[in-house]
């Protein structure tokens, strides 16, 4: 035990998690012996996913010391299972074998603040309250966002782009369109997987569809940087997330702005996006996170950054989910900033790096 | 026990068979999420691209653009730079010639005269230099009127003439009868390529031959295309060199010829001027015997002035007209700043005069379809004059004219010409116009000649006269081998300095009275003006330069005060001559 105390709670959750969360499915069926008749084989294997998906993020919430995380998450995950015809109850007992697992087989000198994070995990689950549509018809561009997500889910990329193309001519910004359409539609289709309205195959092809469209405004507003030094910017998206459009709009937003900006997409090697910080020569590192699981990572990353001598300089800010869930984890991770949002994020960088400072 | 079992294993075949079915789902399940996870990155990659894809085109889209504009940057510092030294050059060339007047010794003579050439040299390099810069921005084009390729080629072999005997050459030129006189073209830069070709061939030649020919080499119904060469039989140019020799600078390639001058610009800048006019240049040479060179270039044919008129005018009456039309000089009018009037009921008739009159350049035309009508818009506007029809609905020209002469009286205002358009010819119809108070009779139907005619009689003479002198600009424009209204331009700013304060002073001596001090300024004004063509400004100063001298001063302020308008249009005519 004491070679793995070099370890925190958080880390050691990490390590463990697959084994746990095979113990935990374990006991939920002994206890549960209809599950097996409610939802298959097929369900048992779900509930080890979950179970395995809950430690990760209890984990990560301990990592951070933020117990924000795994609380927003519990409300993610019943609104899931809601879905799933997994009742609030079913969700219950799955958290409190969770706990019980830890309790017998999980050793750390911190267990303590593991099991208070899932207790509060616990008490969330009855106080969780079911998300509303992101979607509001009288909010700014609504019902174009409305119209918009329908020709997306019934497969119709073209009346979609057509859609765009329309609001453009009519002189509706590009931002405008970003946040008001693209941003909307894609909370919107999460929210719609999560509540099962829609299948997992929707969602991509949705996310796709809306990739394509941006791709294809490109050369609308996309031109060579007026002015002789523009600031720079690097942008990525850190671990395997498929959730990348949102940083990818952050960027774009950058570029509206007049900086000169890279985005390096998500499942970059650190080594890389460092290597391209000092080929850019740039000015700022956006980081994108999503998944919460993935939020030690940044930090991971951020740290190597400062290691670096030729990225140390570099001012980094950070977004995503688990930043606006938890408004103080920016710091955590080691980054100069934070932004909830794409304009917020501009105004951050221009107090990070002035346009005055450069030559 | 054996029946249990059967059920039981039954149930466990069931279950077994549920399991292997889930399990399957399970795994397509989790493949088809794999999947679509790598469909997904596969597209976000994809846009990365895109996106990559777009910027680095409008980064190459503005740099091209930089490109351009980088270009055109340094041709219009080059165009504004050689023009800055082409302004002093024409005064150092000009005081030379002025100095070269006066007395001085031989000695001196010689060094004033290889000032000149020196700056004459100086000066042709630098218009090359202008006309490449312009060709380079995109700004050079072609001033089309009538060219007369004979006069051209008189004018041209008069001018290198004197070069071509320094070099104990000989000259001769052809041109095919064929070739109409009144083709449309650029003469201006045809006779820069033809001289630059000349003087090319002169360099190059001594005690040899020059010849240059035009041949018609296509006729169709809207133009002709020349075949025009230019062969010397001077020192030749080798192989190797011809090709390069349309290039800007070739010349500085070519070490056998560095005694010669020159900026090397010359055929190049023919090579763009004959493609700017949609032909063709090139040469045939061999070394030691001789060059060709040869340019294709086509020119329209201009129309036929009878078929411009067919419209405007009947044919029956056109053939007597004709005649006399040689006999009358053309009205060359400017912008009138008063209307003429035209009172006619029939439409195609008032618009017939019209046409007449814009043939003239008179454009500011009002009409009235009637007596009543005309009197009503005379009474609102100032006309130079009143062309009348005498038989008209609801009030007749006898009758408008009347009123209009009782109304003139009454408001003390000046008669103004008003002719009677009539198809009348009788004596007594004549009679009764003329004592119902017009001035003059027009017969219908009004044609070209007649109507000009009486558009000298009766116009004042500041809108027939003509303001300036073509004839003397021509010859000023001649000074300058290139064609190129350079001279003139200088002048008509030395002449643009200083007649603002002549003018001043002799409405300042014309008020004081002083006649003698008037003549001698006015007189001064007169030469400066005739010397750059300006030929009604010129005339007034004369009138007033006649009268002061008799002491005839009484009307002399109000004359002073009509120089002032006539100025300002001469300053329009000329500057729209040299821009």
């Amino acid at each position: 035990m004491a070679l793995q105390e070099k370890e925190t709670a958080g880390q050691q959750l990490i390590i463990e998690a697959d084994r746990l969360a095979e113990q935990v499915t374990h006991m939920q069926y002994l206890k549960q012996p209809d599950l097996y008749q409610r939802f298959g084989a097929k369900g048992r294997e779900r509930t080890k996913q979950d179970s395995l998906y809950s430690l990760s993020y209890l984990a990560e919430s301990v990592l951070m010391k933020s117990p924000a995380l795994f609380i927003n998450y519990i409300s993610w995950l019943k609104l899931l299972l809601s879905g799933y015809r997994v009742t609030e109850e079913d969700l219950i007992v799955n958290l409190v074998a969770i706990k019980k697992v830890l309790l017998e087989h999980f050793e750390h000198h911190d267990k303590p603040r593991v099991v208070d994070y899932l207790d509060m995990g616990i008490d969330h689950v009855k106080t969780a309250e079911l998300q509303q549509s992101y979607i509001m018809v009288n909010s700014t561009l609504g019902a174009e966002a409305g119209e918009y997500l329908e020709y997306l889910l019934q497969a119709d990329r073209k009346q979609a782009y057509t859609l765009i193309i329309t609001l453009l001519d009519q002189g509706i910004s590009i931002k405008d369109i970003y946040i008001h359409i693209f941003q909307k539609s894609q909370y919107e289709i999460g929210r719609l997987w999560q509540i099962s309205r829609i299948n997992v195959a929707q969602e991509h092809y949705c996310t796709a569809a809306t990739q394509s469209i941006i791709s294809r405004l490109y050369p609308y507003w996309l031109q060579a940087s007026g002015s002789e030094r523009p600031r720079r910017l690097v942008s990525a998206c850190v671990g395997a997330e498929q959730h990348e459009i949102g940083i990818r709009m952050l960027t774009d937003f950058f570029e509206m702005d007049g900086w000169d900006t890279y985005y390096l997409g998500a499942n970059v090697p650190d080594h890389s996006l460092i290597q391209s910080i000092a080929d850019y020569k740039a000015d700022m590192v956006a980081i994108s996170v999503t998944m919460t699981f993935h939020v030690h990572l940044v930090h991971e990353l951020i740290e190597k950054i400062r290691a670096s001598e030729k990225t140390a300089h570099i001012k980094i800010i950070v977004g995503g989910l688990p930043f606006n869930i938890d408004q103080g984890l920016w710091k955590l991770v080691g980054a100069d900033g934070y932004a909830p949002d794409a304009n917020k994020a501009i105004q951050l960088a221009d107090t990070l790096v002035p346009v005055a400072e450069l030559g | 026990m054996n029946t249990m079992s059967n059920a039981e294993h039954e149930i466990m075949v069931l279950r077994k068979t549920i399991e292997d079915l889930s399990h399957q789902i399970i795994n397509s399940k989790h493949q088809e999420e794999r999947i679509l996870s790598e469909f997904s990155s596969m597209n976000s990659e994809l846009v990365n691209l895109q996106r990559l894809l777009a910027k680095s085109n409008a980064e190459l889209t503005a740099a091209r653009e930089e490109a351009v504009h980088a270009n055109h940057a340094r041709a219009r510092f080059l165009a504004i730079m050689t023009h800055e030294i082409r302004t002093p050059m024409n005064g150092v060339i000009g005081m030379a010639d002025i100095l070269l007047s006066s007395d001085l010794s031989d000695e001196q003579k010689r060094s004033v005269m290889l000032i000149q050439e020196s700056a004459e040299l100086l000066l042709g390099m630098i218009n090359n230099m202008l006309d490449l810069s312009k060709m380079e921005a995109g700004k050079m084009q072609l001033q089309e009127s009538t060219v007369n390729m004979r006069l051209l080629l008189d004018h041209i072999i008069r001018l290198i003439e004197p070069k071509v005997r320094e070099n104990e050459n000989t000259i001769s030129a052809f041109i095919d009868y064929r070739v109409e006189s009144d083709l449309i073209g650029d003469g201006g830069r045809i006779r820069q390529i033809l001289l630059n070709l000349l003087s090319n061939a002169n360099k190059f030649t001594k005690n040899g031959k020059i010849e240059i020919s035009i041949q018609l080499k296509e006729n169709s119904a809207n133009s002709q295309a020349l075949h025009i060469e230019v062969s010397d039989t001077g020192i030749g140019i080798a192989p190797d060199h011809q090709k390069n020799l349309f290039q800007p600078y070739a010349q500085a390639d070519r070490p056998e010829q560095q005694d010669v001058e020159g900026t090397g610009l010359g055929l190049s800048i023919c090579k763009s001027l004959v493609e700017l006019m949609e032909g063709t240049i090139d040469l045939k040479s061999d070394k030691g015997k001789g060059s060709t060179f040869w340019f294709d270039i086509p020119l329209k044919k201009s129309p036929k002035e009878a078929e411009l008129l067919v419209q405007t005018r009947p044919t029956r009456t056109e053939q007597p007209g004709r005649q006399e039309e040689s006999a009358m000089p053309p009205l060359a009018i400017g912008q009138i700043e008063k209307p003429i009037l035209i009172v006619e009921d029939n439409p195609i008739n008032s618009q017939v005069i019209q046409l007449q009159l814009k043939k003239m350049g008179i454009t500011n035309v009002h009409t009235a379809s009637n007596g009543q009508e005309a009197v009503s818009i005379y009474l609102s506007h100032n006309y130079l004059m009143v062309l009348m029809d005498n038989r008209m609905p609801v009030m007749d020209g006898f009758q408008a004219t009347r009123k209009i002469r009782e109304l003139e009286a009454a408001e003390m205002r000046v008669a103004i010409p008003i002719i009677a358009l009539t198809a009348n010819t009788s004596q007594e119809d004549r009679q009764r116009c003329l004592d119902v108070g017009m001035d003059d009779i027009l017969t219908k139907p009004v044609n070209l000649d007649s109507l000009t005619r009486i558009m000298h009689k009766w116009l004042p003479v500041t809108v027939t006269e003509k303001i300036l002198d073509m004839s003397v600009i021509q010859e000023i424009i001649e000074l300058n081998e290139a064609g190129d209204p350079e001279v003139l331009r200088t002048l008509i700013e030395m002449y643009q300095s200083e007649t603002p304060k002549k003018l001043e002073r002799l409405r300042t001596l014309a008020a004081a009275g002083d006649a003698e001090a008037l003549a001698d300024a006015a007189h001064e004004l007169k030469s400066g003006s005739l010397s750059i063509g300006i030929n009604h400004l010129s005339q007034l100063l004369s009138e007033i330069e006649k009268r002061s001298r008799q002491q005839d001063i009484q009307e002399i302020p109000e004359m002073v005060e009509a120089l002032f308008p006539a100025y300002e249009k001469a300053k329009q005519e000329l500057e729209q001559l040299v821009n």
